[in-house]
This record gives structure tokens, C-alpha cells and sequence, in this order.
């Protein structure tokens, strides 16, 4: 009994642990529970363990995903699209719109020139 | 929404393959990191990310911009996700249990590598904290489903309570209250493991 009335003193203030930590926490009650972390050892200890364990949560960091994923939802779609998607690309599907647009106007160019000089 | 991701979902729509790779460039790791944190498998959490971008390129229609891209993409994991976990326990697997085995033959087979570990840490502390990952992915994937996504979104993806409510569909007071559960239940572990 005094045990569990000894947890019902400190439960309140562990409930705010988590929005503390997050820097969301009411003003009125952080103040609060700064002042009891200062005085409650027990909580400064159980404070501390949440932190450091969010703290390892965080350092796990984001995963690379493989390199040739996209390579494989290419395949996939292709292969579930019965071929109308992603399938093997043609020149003008490689070779961006600007570089064909260049090429074409020099061989006109070419064809205009080699013409006059013909002429 | 930046002019970049508007012009990026209008290409997107019109079915441009380069765009789409384009797509599957910026989200990748967000996507696989989320799936691997959940799933605790690198082969589950591949398999689902293809699924994930196989569901963005049919269903970008359905994607009205009135979130963020990546709001909507990760709403699209976390279904597959959910719908997973759900498959797998109807295989009788106790999910979170069978999932974690699995990374723990992963790890034992890689020689101890930790699972899904993408980074490569400095060659002095590797084997530490190839085992402090081990342990911390551990007590994630012990966690209930519905605590370990708040925990992986926030604590791991970084996002906002604003975000994390718009991608589960929950009230902040859920979010926060069920980050809050799993934060101590994390403590719980750690504290006895470290």
C-alpha cells in the first residue's frame, strides 16, 4: 500500500516525461516537474533512462534502402503491365529532348550547307 | 507544396517513367527505413517497399496535393505495413516474435551485422555498436505495432506531431499518449539490456 501510494506521487510527473523530452510540455507543469526532477532522485534516474533510450532509438538512424530498387519496381511494373510500362526504352526515350533537338538542327544545318556549296 | 513536387506529381500522372525514377530517388531510404524499422526484416521490408512504389505508380491519381508527397507516400507504407503484419500473424506467426527471430538469424548469419544496417560505422566501434543496434532494434520490434510506428516516425523519421497525425489518421492526444507508452516500455527494455 505505501509502495503504491509511494508510485502515485511520482506517476504524475513520469507522465510528462515524454512531451518534456519533446519540448512540448505546458509551461506551468515543465516548471513543475523541473522543480520535482531537481528534488526526486528516483525520477531524475527514470527521466534519464527514458532520455538515454530515446536517444539510442534516434542514433539507429534512417536505413539505405538497396541501390537497385528502383531497378526492381521498374521490373515489376513491366512485367504486371504485361509490357506497357517500363519496357526497353527506345533512343528517344534515352537521349534527352534538348540533345535530339541539337542534333537534328546540326545535320539541317549540314544538309543546308553541304547544298549551298554544292550549288 | 514546393513547384518542384507539383511539376514532379503532374509528370508523375502522365505516366513518365523518368519521373518516376526520379520519385523512387527521394523516397527510397524514407520508405525502406520506415518498412525495416516496422517489419524488422531486410527481405519483408524490400519486398514491401517494391509494393509500396508499385501501389504510388498506379494510384498516383488518387494523391489530391492536399498533403505533403511524402505525407501520402508514407500513408501508403504504413498501410502495406499494417496489411503485413496482419498477413503474417494470420500465418500464425506471432508477428512482432517471428519478426524478431528473423532478425536475429539475420544478425547471426551476417556475422553479427546488425539488421538493415545501411551505414557503416567507424572500424573501432563497429562491433559494438553492431551490438547496441542489435539490442535497440530489438526492443523496437518488441513493441506493439500501433507504438512502435509512433516511435519509428517519430523518433527515427524525425516528423512532426503534425505530420505523424496526418499519416496515421490520429488525434495528436493519441499520438502523444501512445509515443509516450512506448517511450517507457523502451526504457523498460533498454534499461535492463545496456
Amino acid at each position: 500500500m505505501a509502495q503504491a501510494e509511494g508510485q502515485d506521487e511520482h506517476a504524475p510527473f513520469e507522465n510528462d516525461f515524454s512531451d518534456y523530452y519533446d519540448g512540448t510540455l505546458q509551461a506551468d507543469r515543465r516548471a513543475a516537474l523541473e522543480a520535482h526532477l531537481g528534488a526526486c532522485e528516483r525520477c531524475r534516474r527514470e527521466y534519464e533512462k527514458l532520455r538515454e533510450a530515446v536517444a539510442q532509438v534516434a542514433l539507429l538512424g534512417r536505413a539505405a534502402a538497396p541501390r537497385d530498387l528502383d531497378d526492381r519496381v521498374a521490373q515489376t511494373i513491366h512485367r504486371r503491365s504485361a509490357g506497357r510500362f517500363f519496357g526497353r526504352r527506345a533512343f528517344g526515350d534515352r537521349v534527352p529532348f534538348e540533345v535530339l533537338a541539337a542534333i537534328a538542327l546540326a545535320i539541317l544545318i549540314a544538309v543546308y550547307l553541304f547544298a549551298r556549296s554544292s550549288s | 507544396v514546393s513547384l518542384r513536387e507539383r511539376l514532379l506529381v503532374r509528370r508523375l500522372r502522365e505516366r513518365d517513367e523518368r519521373a518516376f525514377r526520379e520519385l523512387i530517388d527521394d523516397y527510397r531510404d524514407r520508405v525502406y527505413s520506415l518498412l525495416l524499422r516496422m517489419l524488422g526484416s531486410k527481405e519483408e521490408a524490400e519486398d514491401i517497399a517494391q509494393e509500396v512504389f508499385v501501389t504510388v505508380f498506379k494510384s498516383i491519381e488518387q494523391f489530391r496535393g492536399e498533403s505533403k508527397l511524402s505525407t501520402w507516400l508514407y500513408r501508403v507504407a504504413v498501410n502495406h505495413c499494417k496489411n503485413r503484419v496482419k498477413y503474417l500473424a494470420r500465418r500464425h506467426d506471432r508477428a512482432t516474435g517471428a519478426l524478431d527471430e528473423t532478425a536475429e538469424r539475420q544478425a547471426a548469419a551476417q556475422g553479427g551485422e546488425p539488421v538493415g544496417a545501411g551505414r557503416i560505422p567507424a572500424p573501432d566501434r563497429a562491433l559494438e555498436g553492431a551490438e547496441t543496434e542489435r539490442i535497440v532494434q530489438a526492443a523496437i520490434a518488441s513493441l506493439e505495432e500501433d507504438h512502435r510506428l509512433v516511435v519509428v516516425l517519430r523518433d527515427i523519421e524525425e516528423l512532426s506531431y503534425e505530420e505523424i497525425c496526418a499519416i496515421t489518421s490520429l488525434p495528436e492526444g493519441t499520438v502523444k499518449s501512445r509515443l509516450h507508452r512506448a517511450r517507457l516500455a523502451l526504457k523498460e527494455k533498454l534499461g535492463k539490456l545496456m
